[in-house]
């Protein structure tokens, strides 16, 4: 199976296996609850937010070889991979707590909100300044590239 | 201003727009208010300061990628679309969070669901969206940057995403 197809695959168990789970791990979620267009509204972002779930995992299960063969620091190359995945992944769990701390009352509610908001919201934006780095050092300070020799390529050839 | 480097004008540009933005969205967003009875703890003020500053700063730097970052994403050497879309999808990770967290706060109190809705849909798939093409762009540039590294690493699978 080539990748392209392991990735799809991966990204569709996942996302199947999750839009089930939703309604048991947070049973009341008034977007899938409402009259009228809510629920299909509300659906609509329950899918999509499961489909991240499934790519996020799909890029975790796949992407770490490459990772693995940057030319920048292990520690800066693993947050990058851990920091994509986060984007993908955070949307399922945050989009319900969002939901769940609306139900607390005010005190809890603030501080809910606030724990949210710093975890997730937060969260992204240091995974937007750490692959902000990443671009920046992969694209700016990699070293130029080097064409291989004929004895290389046929090391990579073989290798492969 | 011609004089400094492009990392000073993108630092001197973000920083202003983060200071501006800061008071701007107590205006345009004003807060809404309270239960009767309700005080905001002084803790709680300081976390939501805390998080006003933090959008600030990343609409800021938001600003300085759209305005300096395209011609790093453009030595990727990937294809225009995938790069346009790649760096949209950066500057709106950044950008996003001053217009989303304020119009959550407000329209969150409301507590109407169809502009809830709209939110949701106009920033949350988006920045998912946003997600999917990050993760194919950084994938590209990780298997070109990776085929350059002079490390001896186990090869990658030859197929590309």
């Amino acid at each position: 199976m080539g990748m392209r197809a392991k990735v799809l695959v991966t990204t569709a168990v996942v996302a199947a296996v999750c839009f089930p789970m939703t309604f048991v791990i947070w049973p009341a979620d008034r977007l899938l609850e409402g009259s009228g267009l809510v629920p299909i509204l509300g659906y609509g972002l329950l899918a999509g937010e499961c489909l991240a779930l499934g790519a996020g995992v799909a890029f975790l299960a796949f992407g770490y070889p490459a990772v693995r063969r940057l030319p920048v620091s292990p520690r800066l190359a693993t947050a990058s991979y851990i920091g994509i995945a986060f984007l993908l992944i955070s949307w399922w769990p945050h989009d319900h707590l969002h939901q769940l701390v609306e139900r607390l009352d005010f005190q809890s509610l603030i501080w809910g909100i606030a724990a949210l908001e710093y975890f997730f919201h937060g969260g992204m934006m240091v995974c937007g300044g750490i692959l902000a780095l990443f671009f920046y050092r992969v694209l700016i300070e990699a070293p130029v590239r080097v064409p291989a020799s004929p004895a290389e390529r046929l090391q990579e050839v073989t290798a492969s | 201003m011609s004089n400094l480097s492009t990392r000073w004008k993108f630092v001197i540009l973000a920083t202003a727009i983060g200071t501006v933005s800061v008071p701007l969205s107590l205006l345009i967003f004003p807060p809404p208010k309270l239960p009767p009875g309700m005080v905001l703890p002084p803790a709680a003020l300081v976390a939501l300061i805390g998080l006003k500053l933090l959008e600030g700063a990343a609409l800021g730097t938001g600003i300085s990628f759209l305005v300096f970052g395209y011609a790093v994403l453009k030595r990727a050497g990937q294809p225009k679309p995938l790069t346009v879309l790649a760096y949209a999808s950066i500057a709106w990770y950044l950008v996003n969070w001053w217009p989303h967290d304020n119009l959550h706060f407000v329209l969150g109190a409301s507590g109407a669901i169809y502009p809830l809705l709209a939110v949701e849909y106009a920033f949350h798939q988006t920045l998912i969206a946003g997600g999917v093409i990050l993760a194919l762009f950084f994938y590209q540039v990780m298997r070109q940057a990776a085929s350059r590294s002079p490390r001896s690493r186990p090869p990658l699978e030859k197929e590309s995403i």
